[in-house]
């Protein structure tokens, strides 16, 4: 097995899994946890979709040390894989939120756009992509910002030339064959297609395993995460007075998108 | 303690930085020139990250009860009741006392550290203020009130000595001024894991221009104008994280360069990051002022970094040696 660590930068180290290890990563990023706070090493363990990073407090000083750092992560990497274990559990409760979205106005300056770039309809597109799976793979960028895989190949779309200098919270946007709602005032360079202007969120039980499980949830289930939020305005997408987990979405959340317009 | 009178600017109050949140969208944040900052804490008896006061433009504080400062950032402009006062210096402050504090040519980001550090209820572990997103406490504006807590030990740096506050010209190593009447702050950077994806004549233009920090810029990212780079064959990326210090390529090539309040993860290639020896001398970048990109090789890198480190442990010495009680 060949895994390879690669320093981004003086101070972060990361190390690109393929797909099929992917799902190793949780159990990974823990390992190297232990393995920061055991060597003493002041480094924040983060993933990115089938990337492990170490942020590391100071910049590297020492060329046998930026070795020794990549050896052990690679040693590492490898023992976990070499631990796979066959049968995982598929089914398992999961918390699955409902967005109400408001396509295009304010918060959807390039609605127009992505209509036009797609060729299909405004019913067409809605259409298309409320038909994802969607799913949290891991928080970044701001606090509260999760970045939802799921946006079907045809409605992906690169990031814009230049990063707007302001985005409004709420706002929902779509990169590559992500989406995300902006949680509070920033700078951004997706392309902005709307607003959630609900939420509702559930735990329920299903199998994960399925394409798209979202796909299997009573009618029951849906129609009352609708109503609960058509009631849930202005949500708050990050509170810091919420701990331990402040952001309102987390990894592995799952996600409905429907539009506000037929509900 | 302290009170604004006036605020000219944008004023902080900053620490060390956010940790250990990063998972949940949350960035580091804190001062930006935490080499100063650590100095001055450790001059003044403070824990190594208790929280100052951070200020861009021109702010005019009140004593109102006896107190210990000094003035972190070297280049930067203070009176005390109209008289200049020397960064790297701890001073009394009496009761009634007028500050001025004022950026300068050199110096943008001012640091001023206070004795026992600016009391204020932490965030997720830290009082840094981090503007997008609204955690920690508020902006600096006229009547607001700045506590201090308590100090971590008895005694302080001899306040009848001057320490030689780090300075960006280069006296501590590798980065320099360049160019007179339109200074351009030289910062040395490793090179980013998309640079080779750039034709080589446009590696070679990213070196060898200034760069102007854009008035649209702010604590998040700096955008950087100058002639354009062809970014064409730049790629799509996934998002990855991102740190104080990265210089992203949008397509339209021109750089950004990531500021303190920089986000978690981004999805721009990367060019390249300003090594963590020189980052502090970001706090001397404004906009309408010029930077240039020094690319250095992997071993230069952790050359500059040991460098670094050495002479902060220099200045701890120093300081420990000339320890009076206050």
């Amino acid at each position: 097995m060949s895994v390879s660590a690669q320093w981004v930068s003086d101070r972060c180290l990361s190390i690109k899994l393929c797909q099929a290890d992917a799902p190793r990563l949780f159990q990974l990023k823990q390992v190297c946890e232990q393995y920061a706070e055991g060597e003493g090493l002041g480094a924040e363990v983060i993933l990115t979709g089938e990337t492990l990073s170490l942020l590391f407090d100071e910049g590297i000083d020492c060329g046998e040390g930026m070795r020794r750092r990549a050896q052990s992560l690679e040693r590492l990497t490898i023992q976990v894989l070499d631990g796979h274990q066959e049968g995982e559990i598929t089914s398992d409760l999961h918390r699955v939120h409902f967005l109400l979205i408001q396509y295009g106005g304010e918060f959807g300056p390039d609605w127009p756009e992505v209509l036009s770039r797609s060729g299909l309809s405004a019913s067409d597109w809605k259409a298309s992509f409320q038909e994802g799976a969607y799913q949290v793979d891991f928080l970044g960028f701001m606090p509260g910002f999760a970045y939802i895989s799921g946006v079907p190949e045809s409605l992906s779309l690169p990031r814009r030339s230049t990063p707007r200098a302001s985005v409004l919270p709420g706002t929902l946007a779509i990169a590559e064959h992500n989406c995300a709602i902006y949680p509070c005032e920033t700078p951004g360079g997706w392309n902005l297609i709307g607003r959630a202007i609900g939420h509702a969120v559930c735990e329920i039980a299903f199998e994960s395993s399925k394409v798209n499980p979202l796909k299997c949830l009573p009618q029951a289930v849906i129609n009352d995460l609708q109503t609960k939020a058509l009631n849930c305005a202005d949500p708050v997408w990050f509170d810091s007075n919420r701990l331990p987990k402040p952001a309102l979405f987390q990894a592995g959340d799952w996600i409905l998108f429907r539009d506000d317009s037929v509900c | 303690m302290l009170k604004i009178v006036s605020a000219n600017g944008v004023g902080l109050i900053s620490d060390s930085g956010r940790t250990g949140w990063r998972g949940q969208g949350v960035c580091s944040a804190g001062a930006i020139d935490q080499f100063s900052f650590r100095v001055a804490n450790r001059a003044l008896g403070n824990e190594a990250g208790a929280a100052a006061l951070e200020l861009l433009g021109q702010f005019d504080l009140v004593c109102s009860r006896p107190i210990h400062v000094m003035l972190a950032t070297r280049a930067a402009l203070v009176t005390v009741n109209k008289q200049p006062v020397p960064s790297g210096r701890v001073l009394q402050l009496e009761e009634g006392d007028i500050v001025r504090c004022t950026s300068t040519a050199l110096a943008s980001w001012v640091i001023l550290c206070i004795r026992g550090g600016v009391l204020c209820e932490p965030v997720l572990g830290s009082r840094s203020a981090h503007l997008p997103s609204g955690l920690g406490p508020a902006v600096l504006r006229p009547g607001f009130v700045i506590e201090a807590g308590q100090a971590q030990v008895s005694r302080v740096f001899d306040p009848n000595l001057t320490l030689a506050m780090p300075h960006p010209e280069g006296d501590q190593g590798g980065a320099t001024y360049t160019g007179g009447n339109s200074p351009v702050l030289a910062l040395r950077v490793s090179r980013g894991p998309e640079l080779e994806q750039l034709p080589e004549s446009e590696q070679e233009k990213l070196f060898a221009q200034a760069w102007r920090v854009a008035l649209n810029s702010n604590r998040q990212g700096y955008r950087l104008d100058a002639s354009a780079l062809d970014a064409t064959c730049l790629p799509q990326m996934d998002s990855h994280p991102v740190l104080p210090g990265y210089i992203q390529c949008p397509p339209s090539g021109l750089p950004i360069l990531l500021m303190a309040d920089a986000q978690v993860t981004g999805g721009y290639p990367r060019l390249g990051a300003v090594v963590h020896a020189d980052l502090w001398r970001l706090a001397f970048l404004s906009p309408g002022k010029q930077v240039k990109f020094i690319p250095l090789t992997d071993e230069q890198v952790c050359n500059a970094n040991a460098i670094h480190r050495k002479q902060i442990e220099k200045y701890e010495r120093i300081i420990d040696t000339h320890l009076v009680e206050c």
